[in-house]
């Protein structure tokens, strides 16, 4: 039986450093209330002339050096993103070009926070049904640019960032388990409302309708329940306990949704990948950026065997079950 | 500034940062956690529109979900 093997990782992270304290707009005594009630502490954000593509090109040249493996090698490029360049084409399309991929056929998918983990079960199901040997996986994010910098409910929250993951086939070990899941019904819980067919743009009323949006104490709740009922879904399908898990992954939304799953897993916090202290919640991008960083800093080795969960926008929520 | 004014923009200022709300029949008596979409991130927000709208800075403490609508408009008055 074929499996998609995880070949290598990379990421990118803007240069320009942006500290709470450093968003002096807003009142100061409300900038502390940041680190409290996100764990953030600082973000990045892109360069004014960057946009998303250029974030994933730099994530995946990064992933494709690590494997050694050229880009016209490559036959798929799934990229996720809910900040694309453009409402059209698909983001996708300019890194195939710039990546130089050219024998690869490249699409966008949208699954807000839950892009990568849905990514990863897609990239996955292309490479076990033969259709294509090597996948491309990019997650790319630049919220700093469709969020509204005077929302002190979204803007401290989110960073720049991109992540790539590179899929071959192989024997053994990769992508072992995905579950993915979807509530349509909270599909205004999370969500930039205006810019699209539902609301264009000379039909806005309000201007903050133009920018990105979230319910935050129920997304909160539907976090909490929805990533830890995941963890356990997964599990009990692929028959694995919590105790073999190396490292869960999660989506780097908010340090207490992180500390809240752990404890109703009775899994200890370090047994968590936490960067969003310092990069911010970068949307779909932060479950391959997390990744990345755990293998490159030794906090898992080849053969662990690793949780990546995430939830969002739709909502969407979802978890793979990866052995390294 | 008198009651009624201070009264419709605050009621403007939830509109505006609350969307959702903006159907929502608000009495001095509302509590702020039963506005939808409010947390203590969004409160924030309704801090600096009311402070740019009304010019009077509203402390940290009238912002919690706890606080009436007739709280903040004591404070806006001078009461």
């Amino acid at each position: 039986m074929t499996h998609s093997v995880i070949s290598s990782t990379g990421s990118y992270l803007p240069a320009k450093e942006v500290r709470n304290e450093d968003l002096d707009w807003f009142p100061a005594e409300a900038l502390s209330k940041i680190s409290e009630k996100t764990g953030v502490y600082s973000r990045r954000h892109g360069a004014p002339e960057e946009c998303t593509s250029d974030l994933g090109l730099v994530a995946a040249r990064r992933c494709l050096e690590k494997a050694g493996i050229a880009p016209d090698a490559i036959d798929g490029i799934i990229l996720s993103t809910s900040s694309p360049d453009r409402i059209q084409p698909a983001t996708a399309a300019r890194v195939q070009h710039l990546l130089g991929a050219r024998n690869a056929f490249a699409l966008d998918i949208n699954s807000v926070c839950s892009g990568s983990v849905f990514g990863i079960s897609i990239a996955d199901s292309l490479i076990r049904s033969g259709s294509c040997s090597k996948v491309l996986f990019i997650a790319a994010e630049m919220y700093s640019k469709i969020l509204n910098t005077r929302d002190f409910s979204t803007f401290p929250y989110f960073g720049d960032g991109a992540g790539a993951i590179l899929f071959e086939q192989g024997k053994t070990g990769g992508v072992l388990h995905s579950v993915l899941r979807t509530a349509g019904e909270g599909s205004d819980v999370i969500c930039v409302p205006g810019g699209g067919t539902m609301m264009p743009f000379h039909q806005i009323t309000n201007p903050r309708s133009a920018y990105f949006k979230m319910d935050g104490r129920a997304v909160f709740a539907f976090a909490v329940e929805k990533g830890t009922e995941v963890i356990l879904e997964l599990l009990h399908a692929a028959r694995i306990a919590l105790s073999d898990i190396t490292l869960f992954v999660t989506h780097q939304a908010n340090i207490n949704i992180i500390n809240s799953i752990a404890a109703k897993l009775g899994v200890p916090t370090d047994r968590f990948m936490v960067n969003l202290d310092r990069y911010g919640n970068t949307a779909s991008a932060s479950v391959p950026i997390a990744l990345d960083e755990a293998i490159g800093s030794g906090k898992v080795q080849p053969g662990d065997l690793v949780v990546t969960v995430a939830f969002g926008g739709g909502l969407s929520w979802g978890a793979n079950l990866l052995q390294l | 500034m008198n009651r009624t004014n201070v009264l419709a923009a605050l009621k403007e200022g939830i509109s505006d940062v609350f969307p959702e709300a903006s159907d929502m029949d608000i009495s001095g008596e509302t509590h702020l956690h039963e506005i939808p979409g409010w947390d203590s991130m969004a409160a924030v927000n309704l801090q600096i529109y009311l402070e740019d709208a009304l010019g009077v800075a509203i402390p940290g403490e009238l912002l919690s979900g706890q606080a009436r609508i007739e709280d903040i408009l004591e404070h806006i008055l001078g009461g």
